[in-house]
């Protein structure tokens, strides 16, 4: 987030809305209305002031309205940007009301009543719409009384009251008596997957049930003593990588128990406040009352309300749930029916973070294609290094932060304290240290007074330290001589109470800055030259959208696949689902696209080493040799194979969902299964997944496919019964298509793994399936001419163990290649330059493969798509002549960096490779000859804090 | 804005929630200029509201 | 916390202020510290925080300088297993840190004194706790026998 406002090719718009949008793709013109803030956005510092002087006191809308704020206000402590904004609806400054308090405590001079905002004309290639979704409004559903009882909340509440930071601080209480609950029930599908006159939307809103059992865990951790949670489900989804096991491990709470049922009703205790719920336990059909103390509603995901308006603006439409319509033909979820207009996350339906995350990657890849990249300007000005060899001149600065920080600590005092410490030549104070003025004295007295080290004692350097470091560069610099001592967030915040005593840490704090400013060393950021190519290993659907994407963008790409011909899995398909495209078309069309492209495609070939780094790989192949600066990972998955289980390989009518697959390959629509039409065919689902022994994690793909395939078997006239756990059918139209199987007359059983369905049969034929009727108690035994075995999606381990070997990077406990963020970094690996897309990573279907592979590209050219890679020096090095060549460090690392070199003839010793060092330092802490200097953070520069600290105290 | 002849080189990106921010900085990246535009006053949408995440539970922040 | 700290300026006996160094890793618990800060969670300011990129970097060597130059107690912390970010620095952290205990035994002083935490970019609460907590354990052990200038107040 903070990323995003500080980029310098980002102009970041809030509080604006696209009102017109006009031309072709590659060539649009854009008319942004800016809303006005009331705060000048250039001179507001996010001090908070004038928060304490307005009068006006509101709900805020970003705790769920469960907090208050005043009518000036931030949105949320870490809002991008901190511009503060008048709520103009509230404010007691308008025609008639002359209240200008927050005018009069403004230093700055940064409040504008008059402020009518601005139309802004953009012109741009490309649009992506991530406009995300809104939260279904419980109170829809009468029948739960949400809004009328008092203790009954939603799940976006809940994660505010969780939240230590939100308006009970992270204690969780009850509203009607604030006092902690000893039950909580937890209603899933609240808006979601409705039926009936109360329906809400008919999809699945696909987090709320990891939502539910992650907020389980959490209330457990925040208030140990907790009696019982009740979670009320239909189907438990946890569909994505990590979730069943994480599922799985909250079974392990004692206090948490899953009731298979949809509650009809919730009732309120009028006396204490307890909510009843009303609920048939399906498992057990059994009709019970349950009291709870407090009752949270799993509130759906909806269309946002402002969607009709901006499809009208984009020219796009909605499709029936009110999301924006995706253009389904080319298989990924990515497009819209305008050239040039791109959807990703929530705005086309719903989607958990990495997905979201994977595919906003994958829609800013295809947007690339339509613009001319202009590198952004940097200053050509050649600036003259100051000389910094001589002994320290330590500049202090004091940064009052308003009143933020001078309000709490003696600013005279620092100031002539920070005067006597030794090598200090200069000291200054400032109202707001970061303003462009502040920055300015800063620069003006360095040079003035030939300073050679700076410290300002103002706030973080996590939001910080590059502004100043931006300055300190400015006029030759280095801004690794510049160091932030934090005495505003880790001092006068949290020791208001005792002003003297937070003044003499102060001090204490600027002495350790100033110990460390002594030792700081200049460090030169170092650029690597760039290979401006890709290596693509796997030909499949995410491996070919990588390549197409990225050959559009003119980029050279290497696609290698190992078998005889491109198309992955798709060749092994006969149709995609949602929206039922034929599997050989897709296949065929992308393969011939990459046919016609630039793409090197090699099939039959495979990579035998790999080595080198960012920007600079050099691959061996069975099919020749070549450079390339990254690497997408695309290999894709295996498929569990049965081994004895349901009767596999004892009967031939047992057979998995790929040979049915293959069954209706062949026979082209007539359902034929070795010449004969089945009359009856039971599904069981999860072989070889959600098992530890096998599998631990959910395939995910295997209950849209069933119900894709008992679809096309029912219409045929076959009688299907489904054997299932859950129902998972996440993802784009899952769930409509699991309705209407039901309609169908597909029906769906139950079962568990405590009481695993029993194939029988005579000879070598299974004749009937023995299950256990939950509801009923009783084993039905359901005849059958097929059993389909859905069979789990598992990391193919010869080719993944060999890749892992050649590039190091690391697999997770489940064998898929790990990513290197589960949220946040869906497609990169924790080596820089190599990228996963697919199932490589994890099961996946067609459409997210596709928005991955796109990701992934989007990645790739972020990288190749530049001359050069800039690495930051804040690495480790090693001191050759201390090392004894022990590989402790080459043990260790987990980006492989040091490596053991020979640095004369018969003396070995490590070296760091400066390209792969994060900087962490965690070599240099073990090494046992204190051979490696982590910069910036050398052993030198804590003892000298340490020294400066203990040996001679204030 | 300058008006440049052919094609542009701006994207603009709706929305400035996790989604929209991912797609900001791809582009950015890869040195395209981008408009990233949001409805509320700050950014960080939905994510921002959360209090971790699952499976890894992450803070959201 | 707040009440804490008003209750010790209100008595008039002078107590013992513990010296205590605070490693902190920049990316979750000096974030955490900060986010303490954010939400104005008032907490005891007999503490000084060195910022290390990792808790991994914490060799035992800086622990034991810190006791050997008089510290009352030192804290370690990092992020939370499966939050570090740099993998499993964290877990390195806690190898290193059993090796500290081993050196900071040898050196007689009460285990007590010295501690490894995870504290998450989001806990802020949990960070003021934290330290008051540990600075309250460490007041009631008293001066660290090596320290020979101890401070009251």
């Amino acid at each position: 987030m903070m990323d995003a406002g500080r980029h310098p090719n980002i102009e970041v718009l809030t509080n604006s809305e696209l009102v017109r949008f006009e031309g072709r793709a590659g060539n649009f013109r854009a008319t942004v209305k800016k809303y006005p803030r009331y705060v000048d956005e250039a001179l507001c510092t996010g001090c908070g002031q004038c928060v304490n002087d307005c009068p006006v006191i509101v709900p805020n809308e970003f705790e769920v309205g469960m907090g208050a704020r005043k009518a000036i206000y931030s949105p949320f402590p870490q809002a991008v940007p901190n511009t503060y904004i008048i709520d103009r609806v509230n404010c007691l400054n308008d025609q008639f009301l002359v209240c200008t308090n927050c005018q009069k405590s403004c230093d700055r001079d940064a409040i504008r009543y008059d402020d009518i905002g601005e139309e802004i004309e953009l012109h741009v290639g490309a649009v992506v719409v991530a406009t995300g979704f809104d939260v279904y409004e419980a109170s829809r559903i009468p029948s739960y009384g949400y809004g009328l009882y008092h203790n009954v909340l939603t799940n976006m509440e809940l994660e505010r009251v969780l939240n230590a930071s939100g308006p009970t601080r992270g204690h969780i209480v009850r509203p009607s008596d604030h006092k902690v609950p000893k039950k909580i029930a937890f209603i899933q599908c609240v808006g979601s997957r409705g039926e009936g006159k109360e329906a809400g939307c008919e999809y699945c809103s696909r987090f709320c049930c990891m939502n539910a059992v992650k907020d389980c865990m959490l209330v457990k951790q925040h208030e140990p003593d907790i009696e019982e949670l009740l979670l009320f489900y239909i189907d438990l989804r946890a569909a994505g990588k990590g979730f069943e096991e994480f599922y799985q491990r909250s079974l392990d709470m004692p206090e948490l128990k899953y009731i298979r049922g949809r509650p009809s009703k919730i009732m309120e205790d009028p006396e204490t406040k307890d909510i009843f719920v009303y609920v048939e336990d399906v498992e057990t059909g059994k009709v019970d009352k349950i009291r709870v103390s407090m009752a949270i509603l799993s509130a759906g995901a909806v269309a946002a309300a402002a969607n009709p308006d901006l499809a009208n603006v984009l020219g796009i439409e909605l499709d029936e749930n009110g999301f924006f319509e995706v253009e389904t033909r080319y298989g990924s979820p990515l497009h819209t029916a305008r050239q040039g207009v791109y959807i990703c996350g929530c705005a086309a339906g719903v989607n958990d973070v990495s997905d979201s995350v994977s595919q906003g990657s994958g829609a800013a890849a295809e947007a690339e294609k339509f613009i001319e990249k202009i590198p952004v300007e940097t200053e050509p000005v050649e600036i003259k290094e100051l000389d910094t060899s001589g002994p320290p001149k330590v500049g202090v600065f004091l940064c009052h932060c308003g009143i933020n920080i001078a309000g709490v600590l003696d600013i005279d005092s620092l100031k002539e304290y920070a005067e006597s410490i030794p090598d200090v030549a200069y000291v200054e104070n400032n109202l707001f240290l970061c303003s462009d003025e502040g920055q300015r004295l800063m620069q003006n007295k360095v040079v003035e007074h030939g300073l050679n080290r700076v410290v300002a004692a103002a706030c973080t350097p996590r939001t910080h330290e590059p502004v100043f470091q931006e300055s300190c560069e400015q006029i030759g610099l280095n801004p690794y001589l510049f160091e932030m001592v934090n005495v505003r967030d880790q001092c006068s915040w949290v020791h208001t109470g005792v002003p003297e005593i937070a003044t003499e840490k102060a001090k204490e704090m600027i002495k350790l800055g100033v110990a460390k400013a002594r030792h700081l060393q200049p460090l030169y950021r170092k650029s690597i030259p760039v290979n401006q190519s890709a290596l693509i290993i796997g030909g499949g659907v995410a491996g070919m959208a990588a390549a197409l994407e990225l050959d559009a963008q003119g980029m050279k790409v290497y696609l290698i696949e190992k078998e005889g011909r491109l198309g992955g899995r798709l060749n092994n398909l006969t149709r995609v689902y949602p929206a039922n495209l034929s599997a050989f078309e897709l296949a065929r069309v992308m393969v011939e696209k990459v046919k016609a492209s630039r793409v090197e495609a090699m099939a039959g070939t495979e990579v035998t080493g790999i080595t080198g780094y960012v920007g600079n790989f050099d691959v061996a192949t069975t099919n020749g040799n070549f450079k390339v600066g990254t690497i997408v990972l695309a290999t894709g998955a295996g498929i569990y194979e049965p081994k004895d289980e349901f009767g596999y390989g004892k009967f031939d009518n047992v057979i998995t969902n790929q040979e049915l697959e293959d069954i209706l390959h062949d026979t082209k629509g007539k359902i034929q299964i070795h010449g004969d039409t089945p009359k009856n065919v039971v599904f069981i689902q999860c072989v070889g997944s959600r098992d530890a022994e096998t599998n631990p994690g959910c395939s995910r793909y295997c209950c849209p496919t069933t119900i894709k395939q008992a679809i096309r078997l029912r219409e045929s006239g076959v009688n299907v019964t489904v054997l299932h756990r859950d129902m998972r059918t996440v993802g784009a139209k899952a769930e409509e298509h699991y309705r209407r199987a039901r309609e169908l007359g597909v029906k769906f059983l139950r079962y568990t793994p405590q009481r695993l369905p029993l194939v029988t049969g005579k000879d070598n034929r299974a004749t009937s399936v023995e299950i256990l009727e939950l509801a009923l108690d009783r084993i039905l035994d359901v005849d059958t001419d097929y059993v389909v075995l859905a069979a789990g999606m598992v990391p193919n381990e010869a080719s993944t163990a060999k890749l892992q070997d050649i590039l190091k990077v690391p697999r997770g406990a489940d064998g898929f290649f790990m990513e290197r963020h589960a949220k946040l970094g869906p497609v990169e690996t924790t080596s820089e330059g190599v990228f996963l897309a697919g199932c490589v990573s994890g099961p996946k279907d067609i459409a997210d493969s596709l928005a991955q592979g796109s990701a992934a590209a989007a990645k790739v050219a972020s990288i190749i798509s530049r001359d050069t890679v800039n690495l930051e020096p804040t690495t480790c090095i090693i001191e050759p002549s201390l090392c004894r060549a022990c590989s402790m460090c080459v043990d260790m690392c987990e980006y492989h960096a040091p490596s053991l070199v020979d640095i004369a003839p018969g003396l070995r010793a490590a070296q760091i490779n400066q390209a792969l060092c994060k900087g962490c330092g965690t070599c240099a802490s073990w090494c046992p000859t204190g051979a490696i200097v982590a910069l910036h953070f050398t052993d030198q520069q804590i003892n000298s804090m340490l020294d400066a600290l203990l040996l001679d105290r204030v | 804005m300058a008006q440049r002849p052919g094609k542009a080189n701006g994207v603009l990106v709706l929305g400035g929630g996790i989604t929209g921010i991912q797609a900001a900085l791809d582009l950015a990246a890869s040195q395209a200029k981008v408009y990233l535009v949001e409805k509320t006053p700050s950014l960080g949408g939905r994510m921002a509201q959360l209090d971790k995440t699952f499976p890894t539970m992450d803070c959201a922040i | 916390m707040a009440v804490r700290t008003q209750q010790a300026k209100k008595k008039t006996k002078k107590e013992f202020i513990p010296n205590i160094v605070v490693f902190a890793c920049n990316w979750c618990s000096y974030a955490g510290a900060d986010n303490a800060g954010t939400n104005r969670m008032q907490h005891s300011p007999h503490f000084r925080v060195i910022r290390t990129m990792c808790s991994g970097r914490v060799t035992p060597g800086f622990v034991l300088k810190a006791f050997k130059l008089g510290a009352d107690g030192v804290l370690v912390s990092g992020c939370h297993f499966g939050d570090c970010h740099y993998i499993f620095g964290n877990y390195k952290a806690v190898e290193q840190f059993e090796k500290t205990k081993g050196l900071v035994k040898t050196l007689g002083l009460d285990l007590k004194r010295v501690r490894l935490e995870w504290v998450s970019a989001a806990e802020g609460v949990r960070w003021a706790n934290l330290i008051d907590e540990f600075v309250g354990q460490i007041a009631e052990l008293g001066p660290s026998p090596l320290n020979h200038k101890p401070k009251y107040g």
